[in-house]
């Protein structure tokens, strides 16, 4: 079930809303792992029970972790080596050959096993006191935030399922949730599916690409936090207007904050991060780039996707003097990262340098009017406009909220439902990680 | 108070986009314009005939798969091909034939296989013709169905609706009111009109899975039953035949399609309904058709039509 559709909102949504307002807090959790279940299995059942042995095995290896006093960081390898052969099974055996079979990715795969991953670094550290295995299930399968994060840390939603004025619906968490909800369902439908093309040959493409997947992934993200909101439950900022960036490193602060996050606790900083010098810490990023850009794909595109961010992110520790005037860095960075775009979408390096060839060749400079009127309102709203974050903002108790964005959530939303009815319902790009 | 504003601004909005669409309708677009004039030219033809006649009604599977002469020799009795676009569904393409169907009429239905499946969500084609050629139709439908006509409106549609022109007939191309014979046939489906783009169209078509969609309870039953049953009030015989289809393995091996294929026709009967011809007998190979899985060349539509005869012929006896 994709949060872009029908079945999803008036099916599943409505009625698992109004159902929750009236379960008694006890048994809340267990509301929503069912829910969440139901949630998961309409995609596949057989994925299901990849999910289920996953979260079981974890779980097992957590406790055993945090109960023996040796061997501690042996059994955190060879749980993290498990979780990450999982993954790269499903990942990579089919692109790489190994298997003959058609082997399809089970939805949600990477994220839920990054998840587990900082869950079992958190209990190797001794962040976390272990709990029952419901409680655990919860974390891992919470439906908002299942599919393509945001990856979380076990205390960050743990803490607020056991904070009774939290964990329940307030009007407030509602309404912010609807807000947020309307804002992704709007992006997605009425301007990401709207700038998806064919083929991409011209710089007005490429650029309609960039904002595709910018609109996009902000679309999931803030549908994802307005969903758990609506639940009680709020989640990490995950995208954060990342086109503003000044540079790359900027730009990773704010493009999925929390994938960005986990990289850097779990390859960047072990590898010793900014510590030892510049030399080690040029190694450090381009290790952990090349690694998320494998992570996106098997080919050498993506490889070079990742070294090219990898590049974009040594610069300016290089060059911390250089200061360029802010737009100028803005555009800059822009270009860049959307240059960048052309590797990750081309199905393998030859295609991404056809594409480069021609764009280079300067003769692909063509745009249709309509193009051009699309890509002008995406410019407006990335650069000019407030992001859904600074609109409603999760840290305040009354989440920023305004009687007039009402008016315009109910805009949003009805202009969506509108499109959804026209158009087929068109996957989240990083489903497919 | 935020969702009580939030409702308020929703069926606001919904009650603006209704009347944005009436204030619309009846504007010719240019995409509905071939239909109209076909079923203009379709509906002199009927209305000109002061006799029993025979009235053949489907979708364009039976306007490029009907030879009315060669029926109506057959017959003895003169025949009109009322077929036009099963686009436009079954709601409509019944409505529109009881316009010219008078008593002692034989209604024969090649009906598209879609068509057992239509469950109340309008095409594009419907949407486009009802808004713009024939608002009355408009009210003949249930308020679900309406109520999904009018939601699924496309912003395109309702800027076709707001920047039409005046009515300028089709005069050129495959599709239009110069390319029907005086039966209401479909002309210029011969062979060597068959162009390489519409033989690569017919290599891109997949088998469909009208069997692995096909639900007992469709709304279609309802609107095939009652529409049976207003011919036997106004003494016309209605008669279901198979369509015209293109021959795909995965109806023969296929458990669900082959049970489909296997049962329509027991089904219809079982309904009350008088159903002649076996659903294999009308699937015929690609070299017969022309630019889609069911529009027949003139070939192919001779071998259907006597195939129809033949079928006439056997249950007669």
């Amino acid at each position: 079930m994709l949060f872009n559709t029908y079945n999803f909102i008036f099916y599943f949504l409505f009625p698992t809303i109004i159902i929750y307002k009236f379960i008694p807090n006890n048994f809340k959790l267990w509301y929503l792992i069912i829910v969440s279940v139901i949630f998961y299995i309409q995609w596949d059942l057989i994925h299901f029970f990849i999910l289920f042995t996953s979260i079981t095995i974890n779980y097992i290896f957590a406790n055993i972790i945090y109960k023996v006093s040796s061997y501690k960081r042996v059994l955190l390898w060879f749980i993290i080596f498990l979780n990450i052969a999982l993954l790269g099974y499903f990942k990579y055996s089919g692109l790489l050959h190994f298997s003959d079979e058609n082997i399809v990715l089970p939805l949600a795969i990477s994220f839920f096993t990054f998840q587990q991953i900082a869950y079992l670094y958190d209990v190797y550290r001794e962040k976390i006191i272990l709990e029952s295995l419901h409680r655990y299930i919860f974390f891992v399968i919470f439906f908002p935030q299942l599919i393509a994060g945001p990856i979380v840390h076990y205390n960050e939603i743990m803490k607020q399922v056991d904070d009774k004025n939290l964990f329940h619906i307030t009007i407030d968490k509602i309404n912010a949730g609807v807000v947020l909800f309307s804002i992704g369902l709007f992006s997605k439908v009425v301007i990401a599916d709207n700038l998806l093309k064919e083929n991409y040959t011209s710089w007005s493409d490429i650029f309609s690409y960039s904002f595709m997947i910018y609109f996009d992934f902000s679309a999931y993200a803030n549908m994802a936090i307005g969903l758990a909101l609506m639940f009680g439950i709020i989640l990490p900022v995950n995208f954060n207007s990342p086109y503003k960036a000044r540079n790359l490193i900027e730009f990773w602060r704010r493009w999925h904050i929390t994938l960005g996050g986990f990289l850097k606790e779990h390859i960047y900083i072990p590898l010793g991060g900014n510590r030892y010098g510049i030399g080690k810490q040029i190694f450090a990023l381009m290790t952990t780039m090349i690694v998320g850009g494998i992570w996106h794909g098997a080919g050498l595109n993506f490889l070079l996707w990742g070294a090219g961010h990898g590049i974009g992110l040594v610069f300016p520790v290089i060059f911390k003097t250089i200061k360029l005037h802010k737009l100028f860095s803005i555009i800059i960075t822009f270009l860049y990262v959307s240059l960048l775009w052309v590797l990750f979408f081309s199905n393998n390096l030859d295609e991404a340098l056809e594409i480069y060839k021609f764009l280079f060749s300067f003769n692909s400079f063509n745009i249709e009017k309509i193009d051009a009127l699309w890509l002008l309102l995406c410019a407006v709203i990335v650069w000019f406009m407030p992001n859904s974050m600074e609109i409603i903002n999760t840290q305040k108790k009354d989440f920023g909220l305004k009687a007039w964005y009402a008016y315009i959530s109910a805009f949003l939303f009805f202009v969506s439902l509108k499109f959804m009815a026209d158009s087929p319902s068109v996957s989240f790009v990083y489903f497919n990680f | 108070m935020f969702f009580i504003k939030f409702f308020i601004t929703f069926i606001i909005l919904f009650i603006f986009w209704i009347s944005i669409i009436f204030f619309q309708s009846a504007n010719p677009t240019k995409s509905s314009q071939w239909i109209y004039d076909v079923y203009n030219k379709k509906t002199n033809i009927a209305n000109n005939i002061q006799k029993e006649k025979v009235v053949i009604v489907a979708g364009s599977n039976a306007l490029f798969g009907i030879n009315s002469k060669m029926l109506s020799d057959a017959f003895n009795k003169p025949v009109v091909n009322y077929s036009v676009n099963a686009g436009l569904l079954l709601p409509y393409i019944l409505y529109k034939a009881k316009k010219i169907l008078k008593k002692g009429d034989i209604v024969i239905l090649p009906l598209e296989y879609s068509m057992y499946n239509y469950n109340g969500l309008a095409s594009t084609q419907m949407i486009d013709y009802i808004f713009s050629r024939d608002f009355d139709a408009f009210y003949t439908l249930s308020f679900l169905e309406q109520f999904y006509m009018i939601w699924n409106v496309s912003f395109k549609r309702l800027y076709d609706g707001y920047n039409f022109s005046e009515d300028k007939k089709i005069t050129t191309g495959l599709y239009g009111p110069h390319n029907i014979n005086e039966f209401g046939d479909q002309l210029q489906n011969s062979l060597k009109y068959k162009s390489k783009a519409f033989t690569n169209q017919l290599d891109n078509y997949k088998a469909k899975t009208y069997g692995r969609e096909y639900n007992e309870k469709a709304l279609s039953w309802i609107y095939l039953k009652e529409f049976n049953s207003w011919c036997k009030e106004n003494d016309i015989r209605c008669i279901f035949i198979p369509g015209a289809f293109m021959k795909y393995e995965s109806y023969f091996t296929d458990e669900k399609e082959r049970w489909f294929y296997e049962n329509i026709s027991k089904i219809a009967i079982k309904k009350g309904m008088e159903f002649i011809g076996e659903p294999y007998d009308y699937m015929f190979k690609k070299e017969l058709y022309f630019n889609s899985i069911y529009h027949l060349t003139s070939k192919g539509r001779d071998k259907m039509t006597q195939q129809i005869i033949s079928d006439f012929q056997s249950f007669s006896k």
